[in-house]
Formats: structure tokens, C-alpha cells, sequence
């Protein structure tokens, strides 16, 4: 590929992100992780700051057993970890996709039986005509629809104001006959794999 | 929302495969009682309207998903003639022999007598029962020109040598059947649209056809005979969003003499039915303005918009059909519901003015549209494809002019429904 559109992206610290996933884990790795101790440490970590998180990260293990409604914490989880085509890093540290951006709503409010949810993503490309808004788009969408339950729909826009094409961008990206023709095109599913491979 | 209570539809039965992937539309056959299915794993399934039974599966002609499926009604002559279209760019044509059956009377395609072998399993006598056999099915020929993905392909019921197939390439073909052999010639590549050709459907007595596309749309095409060719007739724009499907109003009680409606329905979740302007109407032209220089040649045809049919989708509305013995019109959508739509007189209508439609000019008609019976989540969560009519052949059918719902959808499932 030629140069990189954008060299020079600004990328958050991933440890600034928001995800309930990753304390989880990284209280783990400070429950099991080698060095310090030569026994194993015991059930509470002795690291001041997991202990102040500890009884959340508890809890928040304890309730991953039971299912949890799915919130947009959870949507985040499962998309700022997909790797941007460009650059070695993810959609959540180059700000693409971020939690306010995403939004939850029952799809049919006047059919209150119904457990239709419309998810809404909107992606912010890393500058306003970026080329692959669409792949990056795609991804998101692939991500979603192979992670969610039937029940959830996905709506993945470009955000307003972000890119020069974004209404074609976000046609397409509506247009459930072009995303499944799409996700039969081997090149394109290849760049959409590569993507995802980042994805726990 | 409307406070009266809308009957919901029956589930009758059920069409299913071994092992469902997403189905993405269903076409009864003109006379027998089956149902030919369109799935995304690359392969057609006949199922049977009489006890929902799968018959058999066609297989190996396309390498991506089928995504839509036509039968060529050419009156009862013994033959079946199913044309795929695929988004693997190619239009494959697919024979099967009928197998006799009492209720078609006598010997399909000329035979005699002596030439049926009744030790033979088509021979059944009261019932066109068929194996699941794939063998049935021969693959007569493969039309290829599309440049991407063929979304939709349909035979003219007033001329069933024409076949017509549309594509996200933009374009349209026209193809017709060379007589005498498994073959069909390119007749017209139409390319007025900008954007996918998403459906295409032809007028029920003449060789006119209608299309819709991602570019919002809706255009009319036919042989033109003073320029000698196929050509665009006519560009309805009113829609909002991608057209999705396009359905012709059946003759039933109308007058030979008026014209047909069409309907259609859109991303913008509206379903709209549009009439023929009369030829005499001309558009009132603002004052100041300057006149019109370049006439519309003498083929353009006029259409407005003559009614928006209530609003219930909440999320696109991927097909609509009208029925040829109810006049009723069926709709479903990515709301996983399925609304039905019945035209009736102004004084018959409800007082609730929710669940009504409004003709253009937004003041009550003198016939509105009302809803008479619905489906939520009639695929449970997946979204629903297609939707269609069919006259119900199974045992607890009553009379004649009973028919069905077939709905299509994300589940892989085709569902059989009865109106309350």
C-alpha cells in the first residue's frame, strides 16, 4: 500500500480506555503473575491498588457466570480491541470507536414484548477522507453481527462532521445486501480477518 | 399507535432445511404445489406446499449465495424452468420433467398413454409426490454478463421467453429464450440507473417492466418500438431511501382498460403505490419560470405517487406482494414483522386515523389503506427477506381461493401463515 494516509494518529493510552474486561484481567495477572513472591500469593493480592478494585473485579467476575444484559460497555469491549488496517494499533487507542459513541435502544419502542435492540456505532476515522472508513466500518459490523445475539441490530455510521463521504459511507454500510455480498469477497474478508485478529 | 386490536396471522408450517443458513427469498411455482427457496449457501430447496416436506436440493451451479429464484410460467406444459440468480455475477437456468399428476389431466409434453411407465415414481396418481433427489434437476445453461452480484431475476408472465435479471453492476438484462434450444440471447443491457438494481418486476399482461434501486428510484422500461430498442420510460423519484422491491397491482376487479398500479417499498420505511399520470395532465409551471425547451419524448410516461400505505415498519421493509385473489398487500422487514394491507372504501374506513394511509397531497381519499392483520417477530429475532402469496394446497385447505403467507428469513426458515 502507499503511505499511510495518516502517519501520525493520535493514540490514547490503552490503559485509559474504558472496558470492565481488561481490570478483570489485569487483576489476574496480578493475582497469578510470577516474580515478587516465591509462594503463591495468597487469594487477595497484596498490590495496594488491586485491592482497592479487588471487591469490584470480584464482583464483576462473579456476575460474568450469570448473564448479564449486554450495555454498551460490553459493545466497546468487543470492538476497540480491532485492529485498525493502517496502523498496528486499535480502534479504541486511536479514539475510532470510543464508549460515548456507542448507543443501545430497543428497535421497536411501541411494541414493548418485543426484544429487538438496535445498537448504534459511530465511527470516527482517523482523518476525513480516509479510504478505508468503509473496511473500517465493515469490521466493526463483522465484529458485531458474528458476537451478538439475533436479537440485537447493528447500525454502524460514519460520526457526522468526521468525513467528507460519510453519507455514501454509511449507505453502504446500512445496506445488508452489500455487507453480506461483501463478506463473500475473499479479498475483502482477508483485510476484515487481519482486523479482527486482535480481537479476544 | 392505534388502540383497536389487529388480528395476528396463523402459522400453518414450517420449510426447512438440514442444516439452515440464511434464506434470502421464496418463489411458488405457477401450477404445481411447491416452493422454490433461495439460500446463502449456494443452493436452491424445493419444498412441498402440501405437507411442507423438503423434495429436493438444487446444488453445484453457483459458487456464492443464490439470491433469488424465478420460475418461467409457461401454462401447464410439463416442464419446470427455474432461473437462479447469484452473487457470484451468473444467471443459471435449470429443467425438471414434471411428473404426472391426476389434477393436470392428462400426459405432460405430448406423451401418450404407452410411452408412461407406471412402474415409474412419477407415476403416482393422486399426488406429485417427488424424492429428494437432486438428479431431477438438470442444469440447461449459465448466463453470465453481470459484472457483480445479480440481485434479483424474474420471467414475463405475458411472455415467458423473457427473462429479465438485475445487478449492483447498475445495470439490467433483458434475455430471450432461443427457440429450440437450452439457451438465451442478450437483448438489452439498460443502465439508467446509478446505483445496485435491487428488484425488478414485470407487468402482469404486458412486456413492461419495473425496477428498483439503491439510488432511490424506481424506473420503467420497454421495447420501444419507435426507437427500436429497449429503453427507460419512465423515472419515479419520491423515496427516501433504497427501493428494495416493486410489485404490479393484479387486474382482479379493475376495468380492462385501467391502468395498473405499482407499489413499492424502501429504506425509508414507507411502502408507496403509484399510478400512470392520465396523458392530458400537464404539471402547472410557476410563474417566471422558464419553459420547458426540451419536450419529454412521446414514450416518457408520467407517475405520481397515489397513496402511502400506513407506516408500521421500524426498520427497512425488504419486500411487498399483492395478491392476485385478495387484492391484499403483504409486507415484511428487518423488524422481523409482517404487516398486511387491505384497500378499502373511505366510508368503510376506521375512525382511528393511525392506521391509515394518505394519497399525495396528504387530504383523505376517497380509498385508503388500512391494516387488517399482522406478524410480530414471525421469525422470532432474524430479520425477514421476503414475503409472498400462494394458494394453499394443503389437506386443510377449504375452498379454491384460500391463500397463504410465505415468509423468508435470516433463520434460514420459511414460515407458512394463514390470514385470520
Amino acid at each position: 500500500m502507499a503511505d499511510p494516509q495518516n502517519a501520525n494518529p493520535t493514540i490514547l493510552n490503552a490503559s485509559d480506555l474504558p472496558t470492565r474486561r481488561r481490570r478483570a484481567s489485569s487483576d489476574k495477572t496480578a493475582q497469578n503473575g510470577p516474580g515478587i513472591f516465591s509462594y503463591p500469593s495468597p487469594a487477595y493480592s497484596n498490590d495496594p491498588f488491586s485491592q482497592a478494585t479487588n471487591s469490584k473485579a470480584e464482583s464483576d467476575s462473579d456476575s460474568d457466570s450469570i448473564v448479564e444484559p449486554i450495555d454498551e460497555q460490553e459493545i466497546y469491549d468487543l470492538i476497540s480491541t480491532i485492529s485498525d488496517p493502517e496502523h498496528p494499533l486499535s480502534l479504541g487507542s486511536l479514539a475510532v470507536v470510543s464508549l460515548p459513541d456507542i448507543s443501545i435502544k430497543p428497535t421497536i419502542p411501541s411494541r414493548p414484548q418485543s426484544t429487538l435492540q438496535t445498537v448504534t456505532v459511530l465511527v470516527t476515522p482517523t482523518i476525513t477522507h480516509c479510504s478505508l472508513a468503509t473496511v473500517i466500518g465493515l469490521g466493526v459490523r463483522v465484529r458485531l453481527e458474528q458476537s451478538l445475539p439475533a436479537r440485537f441490530r447493528v447500525d454502524v455510521r460514519i460520526k457526522e462532521g468526521t468525513h467528507s463521504t460519510a453519507e455514501e459511507v454509511n449507505k453502504q454500510l446500512a445496506d445488508k445486501e452489500r455487507v453480506a455480498a461483501a463478506m463473500e469477497n475473499g479479498t475483502l474478508m482477508g483485510v476484515v480477518k487481519k482486523m479482527l485478529e486482535t480481537c479476544q | 399507535m392505534a388502540s383497536e386490536y389487529v388480528p395476528i396471522l396463523s402459522l400453518l408450517g414450517q420449510l426447512s432445511s438440514a442444516s439452515p443458513t440464511r434464506a434470502w427469498q421464496s418463489a411458488p411455482h405457477p401450477h404445481l404445489p411447491i416452493v422454490a427457496t433461495a439460500t446463502s449457501d449456494r443452493t436452491v430447496s424445493i419444498h412441498s406446499l402440501r405437507d411442507f416436506r423438503i423434495l429436493s436440493t438444487i446444488s453445484g451451479g453457483h459458487k456464492r449465495s443464490i439470491r433469488s429464484v424465478a420460475w418461467r410460467d409457461d401454462g401447464k406444459k410439463g416442464e419446470s424452468v427455474l432461473a437462479t440468480g447469484s452473487f457470484d455475477s451468473s444467471v443459471g437456468i435449470w429443467k425438471r420433467e414434471d411428473a404426472y399428476t391426476k389434477d393436470e389431466g392428462g400426459p405432460p409434453g405430448g406423451m401418450t398413454e404407452d410411452d408412461l411407465d407406471l412402474s415409474n415414481e412419477g407415476f403416482i396418481g393422486s399426488e406429485s409426490i417427488r424424492s429428494e433427489d437432486s438428479e431431477d434437476w438438470q442444469f440447461a445453461v449459465l448466463l453470465t454478463g453481470h459484472d457483480s452480484e445479480v440481485k434479483c431475476v424474474a420471467f414475463s408472465p405475458s411472455n415467458p421467453s423473457l427473462l429479465a435479471t438485475s445487478s449492483r453492476d447498475k445495470s439490467l438484462w433483458i434475455w430471450e429464450a432461443v427457440s429450440e434450444e437450452d439457451d438465451y440471447e442478450t437483448i438489452a443491457v439498460l443502465t439508467d440507473h446509478s446505483g445496485d438494481v435491487k428488484c425488478v418486476a414485470w407487468h402482469p399482461e404486458r412486456e413492461i417492466l419495473a425496477s428498483g434501486s439503491y439510488d432511490d428510484s424506481i424506473r420503467l422500461w420497454r421495447d420501444i418500438e419507435e426507437e427500436g430498442d429497449w429503453g427507460c420510460i419512465g423515472c419515479i423519484e419520491g423515496h427516501g431511501g433504497t427501493v428494495w422491491g416493486v410489485t404490479w397491482e393484479p387486474r382482479l376487479g379493475k376495468a380492462s382498460h385501467e391502468e395498473l398500479r405499482l407499489a413499492s417499498c424502501s429504506d425509508d420505511l414507507t411502502i408507496r403505490i403509484w399510478k400512470k399520470a392520465a396523458p392530458e395532465r400537464r404539471e402547472e409551471r410557476k410563474p417566471g419560470a422558464l419553459p420547458s425547451i426540451i419536450r419529454p419524448p412521446s414514450s416518457t410516461e408520467l407517475w405520481q405517487q397515489d397513496s402511502i400505505l400506513p407506516q408500521m415498519h421500524s426498520r427497512s421493509i425488504y419486500a411487498i406482494a399483492w395478491s392476485k385473489i385478495s387484492g391484499r398487500i403483504v409486507s415484511c422487514g428487518g423488524d422481523g414483522n409482517i404487516f398486511v394491507y387491505k384497500e378499502v372504501e373511505s366510508n368503510e374506513s376506521e375512525e382511528d386515523d393511525s392506521m391509515q394511509g394518505t394519497d399525495s397531497n396528504g387530504e383523505a381519499p376517497d380509498r385508503r389503506w388500512q391494516v387488517v392483520a399482522q406478524m410480530g417477530g414471525a421469525h422470532d429475532d432474524y430479520e425477514i427477506n421476503h414475503v409472498c402469496w400462494a394458494p394453499r394446497q394443503d389437506r386443510g385447505k377449504q375452498h379454491d381461493d384460500e391463500e397463504v403467507i410465505l415468509s423468508t428469513g435470516d433463520d434460514g426458515v420459511v414460515r407458512v401463515w394463514t390470514l385470520p
